[in-house]
């Protein structure tokens, strides 16, 4: 496989980059979930610049090397880790607003330049890794489909879960033999989530009704007997005032949440600009949104590569969410549903007005979404669940795709390698991120190959 | 009895991680970010530990919101902790901690143990 970086590629990740910088110098937004609610303090001055610098290294250093340059090797396709994670970094280290943008720029020329030169390098060796890599796409895109039974078993139990899981294979077997021109994980996936939301909200009614036939109970008793209620008001004051103090505590972080998205809504043009330069790298197919989604797109398999991230956006837009109105910073990206709107998007333009659009309306709608989510707890719990459950799936995936590309480049030699390194790691506490030890050391087993080819220790085989 | 909340996309794996334990002193509660975000802002005895990621979004989010910052801690994805290490933070005055996922493991038990030996300052 090869690596075309068209300008329109070049131009627009070093723009992102640059902008991105931009938004995390005047701490409008991260890309890291984990560094965003510290920016509040930040911006209130609570938080010196080189100390939030620290933080943001902190959290996000073992994922650039952990997971987005491992990814974006073995893929070809640019991450958002590897874009994005660097250039909070960058921006939040800037003293002066335009020194962001500077140093942003030229990390995004550093990765094109970086990725392509790298690329063609690892093309042009007797032991194409990249060519073996191809083996992901297979596994991902086969067991993916079945996170959603894993979200069921996780948030309602055995049952449900089986039941989730036998449909979900029915309608695989069903697909693949009446249906050959559909993916069979794409129908699947579809069933599998439907599932989960028909569970949640059956789950969520039954919930509400338990509270209301509560409150009416309650009721019915304080109607029942009068004198029980009149001795509860007789209580001393002392549970009157907690309450109060409860409520107070309660209006003071809410109106902390409302000012902070309405900081948001003051910079709406500043996030439609990142969603237009997002809208129109997403669309060059050289930019995936996730991990799974990078093979994916790789393979060039663009309306799978769309369902996988807008299931997976499902799980984290309650995170970004809560986020965003508790610290009053964006999340670089936004909901993530640029991504699957921009894959399938027929050209860069329309993926530029989606993008600027979609980010608009995102931030106008933040404190409603964040008002529902704090209302309703079974989809926060299958939020959470699907994001569990996509990792527990891809995990496997991951590791088996691995694995099938060891086997593609030096049969058990290979495996021997590329397995050998991911238990080596998980007994070393994990520095490379599980998702990404399985791409990690397929890249160390392909420059293992390849001295040996050289040293004539090994005869490369061909790698289909 | 100090009560801990837990939360997070871990929290299943955290209950069953504790539960393991069979400690009838220790009391775990289930909940979220913005549930336990507002007990522990009235409680001074709970504790609540998160579970995402990073250590830090998903997990200490809503809880910087509720507490400030000075009273939250993130082990990031760091795998080595020991007691005295949590002791001196809970002494600083943090009630909620964010562990990184695939950490719980090794972090937790730690975590939990320094959290049960830590007798409060009385005030």
């Amino acid at each position: 496989m090869s690596l075309h970086l068209t300008p329109l590629v070049i131009v627009f990740t070093i723009l992102a980059t640059a902008f991105a910088a931009l938004l995390s110098q005047m701490a409008l937004a991260v890309f890291n979930d984990g560094v965003r609610p510290f920016l509040l303090d930040f911006y209130r001055g609570e938080l010196a610049r080189p100390q939030m610098t620290a933080i943001a290294f902190g959290l996000s250093a073992g994922f650039i090397f952990g997971l987005g340059v491992p990814v974006a090797f073995s893929s070809g396709v640019l991450n958002p880790w590897v874009l994005f994670l660097p250039s909070d970094i960058l921006g939040i280290l800037s003293p002066r607003k335009w020194i962001a943008p500077i140093l942003g720029a030229a990390w995004g020329a550093v990765v094109v330049f970086g990725l392509s030169a790298a690329t063609t390098a690892a093309n042009s060796l007797p032991v194409n890794f990249l060519t073996a890599m191809q083996q992901m796409s297979t596994p991902i895109l086969y067991l993916f489909s079945f996170f959603p039974t894993v979200a069921v078993t996780m948030q309602f139990g055995r049952l449900r879960g089986i039941i989730t899981f036998v449909v979900s294979i029915f309608v695989m077997l069903i697909t693949m033999k009446w249906l050959p021109s559909v993916f069979p994980g794409a129908t699947t996936m579809a069933i599998g989530v439907i599932l989960l939301v028909a569970f949640a909200v059956a789950e969520e009614v039954t919930r509400a009704r338990s509270e209301r036939q509560k409150a009416q109970a309650l009721q019915a008793t304080e109607a029942a007997s009068p004198g029980a209620a009149s001795a509860e008001e007789d209580d001393p004051p002392a549970s009157a005032s907690a309450l109060a103090s409860a409520a107070d505590a309660d209006d003071e972080t809410s109106s902390i949440f409302a000012a902070n998205a309405a900081r948001l809504r003051r910079h709406a043009p500043y996030f439609m600009i990142m969603g237009l330069l997002l809208g129109v790298l997403v669309n060059t197919h050289m930019f995936a949104g996730g991990e799974a989604t990078s093979y994916v797109i790789a393979k060039g398999q663009f309306a799978n590569a769309a369902q996988i991230d807008f299931y997976r956006a499902l799980g984290f837009i309650p995170l970004i969410v809560t986020t965003a109105v508790a610290s009053g910073a964006f999340q670089i990206v936004g909901f993530t549903l640029i991504y699957p709107v921009a894959y399938l998007l027929p050209n860069p333009i329309l993926a530029a007005i989606a993008g600027a659009l979609l980010f608009g309306i995102e931030v106008f709608i933040l404190s409603y979404i964040a008002k529902g989510i704090a209302a309703l707890h079974t989809i926060r719990d299958a939020s959470d669940n699907i994001r569990n459950a996509i990792n527990l799936t891809l995990e496997v995936a991951i590791l088996f795709g691995s694995l099938a590309a060891g086997n593609a480049m030096a049969s058990g030699l290979g495996i021997a390698i590329v397995g050998g390194l991911y238990a080596l790691n998980e007994v070393l506490g994990r520095p490379v991120v599980r998702m990404a030890a399985g791409p990690v050391g397929v890249i160390i087993a392909g420059i293992a190959l390849n001295l040996l080819a050289y040293a004539h220790l090994f005869t490369p085989i061909p790698i289909k | 009895m100090a009560t801990i909340y837990i939360g997070g996309v871990g929290k299943a794996d955290l209950k069953r991680l504790l539960e393991q334990r069979r400690d009838p002193t220790l009391n775990v509660v289930v909940s979220n970010d913005l549930e336990a975000g507002q007990l522990l802002k009235r409680r001074s005895d709970a504790y609540y530990i998160g579970t995402c990621h990073t250590g830090a979004g998903g997990s200490l989010g809503a809880l910087m919101a509720f507490l400030g910052r000075q009273r939250c801690h993130t082990f990031g994805r760091q795998a080595r902790v020991s007691v005295e290490e949590v002791q001196k933070l809970l002494a600083a005055g943090i009630r909620a901690f964010g562990v990184s996922v695939d950490q719980i493991n090794t972090v937790v038990p730690v975590l939990v143990e320094a959290i049960q030996s830590y007798q409060p300052p009385r005030s």
